[in-house]
């Protein structure tokens, strides 16, 4: 608003030669009121940790207050580096040092309720925090109902959707297998967090078993009966490690007998609806997913299980002065990913200033970008560029790469090298 | 009426002294291009210097910067990603995200 508002003074006053001081004028400064009050975020995400960042950085004056459970954020993406065995847990790991230098209190508790209408939270610890305005960005809960037998499969069958000891779990696993096993993939129906996040874990899996269990199998049994970017997909997988039965991934689709009917955590297998039985040595179940437990409670979530926002200021639908972001959140044609969830986040930034100085939030822009590693130095991604238009999120620009070879291999390399500094930047904004 | 111009002319004025010294210090609400340019942060860095290899976009000249989105778009500047993000914006978001990144 700003620059319009300064154009607009140029064309009115002629030139700026004509200026003068406001003080000078004996016009009190409160004319523009400086944003200030108190903002309490909770969760220490992407959505969170980008949304305090931004609020200091345009309302230095303004409280903000962090509200995270962990002591250290460690994130999903790259969490399928470690599970192939490119990277360590700590190489993705953050603390919250970064966001204290910022000038941020961080308070390291878990939230257990949530008093929309006076704008407080309380603490596990028995403390109560208020603030002028709430932000919410808890990310996702796991629903262990869908398919028979799915509820205690953490350890034997481990989901790897949290980064920390799951991530661990599922790589031991993988290094634990015998050359000549089967991976079995369960992604859950849509929608979920990352959407191309298990054909990006199946492929650095896939990675993994060619240098090193060469005649592992990948079975991706998929509840969808089509996945993000997937002809960009399979046409990477097709030239790096073979799709298709009896090649090292196969992938089969809702239609086509991948729904599930049962799981058998003790004998290690899956029974899909089609009456087929495929059995693991390594078993990487999703579980189907709904905003976190703190906004159900809370009673800030629709009939699905997910927040309703406006989705241009992402205040709640049901809790005025209520802001939800991130997974959480319904966002239009917006995506469940890390970078979504940080372009909320500014929009939300910007939208708190702005009430908190009296002024217009600016007009929202949304964008996202999703990598997706095939191999250490081979990446594809989708991005987009989002409107807010006739009162939600739509898609006005963007596009998936192109799948293999309509670009030459050194397209697919740079965008490696671009997922590796996406990740240093989003990282650094977030958490310093 | 001359008067009563001149005391509104004065006005506007002095709020436009204000803004342009105070710069992005005060904060007095986000401007559309902050905004804007935010979402290149995300890739390119706080103001535009982020992780190798991204392009550090900060100081670059508006026209320069206009030249190169249109020239991501148009395909004529070979690009994986930016292609795909620049027609998403109008000219006058381009130029406002240019104006932005001047001056850091
Ligand atoms: C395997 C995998 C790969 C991915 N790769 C990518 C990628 O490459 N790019 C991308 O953009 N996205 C990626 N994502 C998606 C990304 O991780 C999520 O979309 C993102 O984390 C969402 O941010 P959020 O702020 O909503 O939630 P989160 O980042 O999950 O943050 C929520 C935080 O809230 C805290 N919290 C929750 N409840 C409470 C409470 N009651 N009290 C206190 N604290 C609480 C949690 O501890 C957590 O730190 C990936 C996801 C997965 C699973």
């Amino acid at each position: 608003m700003q620059n319009v508002k300064r154009r607009d003074f140029i064309k009115l006053v002629g030139s700026a030669g004509a200026v003068s001081g406001l003080t000078a004028m004996g016009i009190p400064t409160s004319v523009l009121a400086k944003a200030s009050g108190k903002v309490v975020i909770v969760g220490g995400g992407f959505g969170g940790a980008t949304c305090a960042t931004y609020l200091k950085r345009w309302g230095p004056d303004i409280d903000v207050t962090l509200v995270e459970r962990d002591s250290e954020f460690i994130t999903c993406p790259f969490s399928n580096e470690v599970i192939g065995g490119n990277l360590e847990l700590k190489d993705i790991t953050h603390s919250y040092d970064g966001l204290k230098k910022r000038g941020i209190n961080v308070v390291h508790d878990e939230v257990t309720g949530i008093d929309a209408g006076a704008k407080k939270v309380s603490l596990k610890g028995g403390q109560e925090l208020a603030g002028d305005m709430l932000v919410l960005s808890p990310g996702i809960r796991f629903i262990y109902d869908r398919v028979e037998n799915d509820t205690k499969v953490e350890e034997s069958m481990p989901h790897a959707w949290k980064a920390g000891p799951q991530t661990m779990l599922l790589r031991k696993q993988l290094e634990a297998m015998n050359d000549g096993g089967t991976v079995l993939i369960l992604p859950p129906p849509k929608p979920f967090r990352c959407p191309p996040g298990p054909y990006e874990r199946a492929s650095l899996i896939a990675n993994y078993l060619k240098n090193n269990k060469p005649k592992s199998k990948i079975i991706i049994v998929d509840s969808n009966t089509s996945h993000s970017k997937q002809k960009a997909f399979h046409a990477a997988w097709d030239h790096l490690y073979g799709l298709g039965e009896g090649k090292m991934i196969q992938w089969i689709p809702e239609n086509e007998g991948g729904k599930l009917e049962s799981l058998d955590p003790g004998a290690m297998s899956v029974t899909t609806t089609f009456g087929d039985t495929f059995k693991g040595d390594v078993v990487n179940f999703i579980p189907y997913q709904k905003a976190a437990d703190l906004v159900e409670n809370a009673g800030l979530t629709n009939k699905d299980g997910w927040c309703d926002v406006n989705q241009d200021t992402f205040e709640s639908k049901v809790a005025k002065g209520v802001h939800i972001i991130g997974d959480s959140c319904v966002a239009g044609a917006m995506p469940k990913s890390g970078h979504s969830a940080a372009s909320q986040a500014k929009n939300t930034a910007a939208v708190i200033v702005s009430r908190l100085a009296g002024q217009e939030p600016p007009e929202p822009t949304y964008a996202n970008t999703c990598y997706s590693f095939i191999s250490p130095d081979f990446a594809i991604s989708v991005a987009a560029v989002y409107r807010f238009q006739e009162g939600s999120i739509k898609r006005v620009a963007g596009g998936v790469t192109p799948p293999y070879p309509e670009e030459k291999e050194r397209f697919y390399k740079n965008e490696a090298k671009y997922t590796r500094g996406w990740y240093k930047s989003i990282t650094s904004e977030g958490w310093g | 009426m001359r008067t009563l111009q001149l005391h509104i002319t004065g006005l506007v004025a002095g709020i436009l002294a204000l803004l342009l010294i105070s710069g992005p210090a005060l904060a007095d609400g986000v401007s559309r291009g902050a905004l804007l340019a935010s979402m290149c942060e995300t890739c390119h860095g706080t103001d535009g210097v982020g992780a190798k290899p991204m392009q550090s976009i900060n100081g670059m000249d508006v026209k320069d910067f206009v030249d190169f989105m249109k020239a991501f778009v148009s395909r004529e500047e070979a690009s994986t990603m930016m292609y795909r993000h620049a027609e998403g914006y109008t000219d006058e978001e381009i130029q406002a995200m240019a104006e932005y990144f001047k001056d850091r």
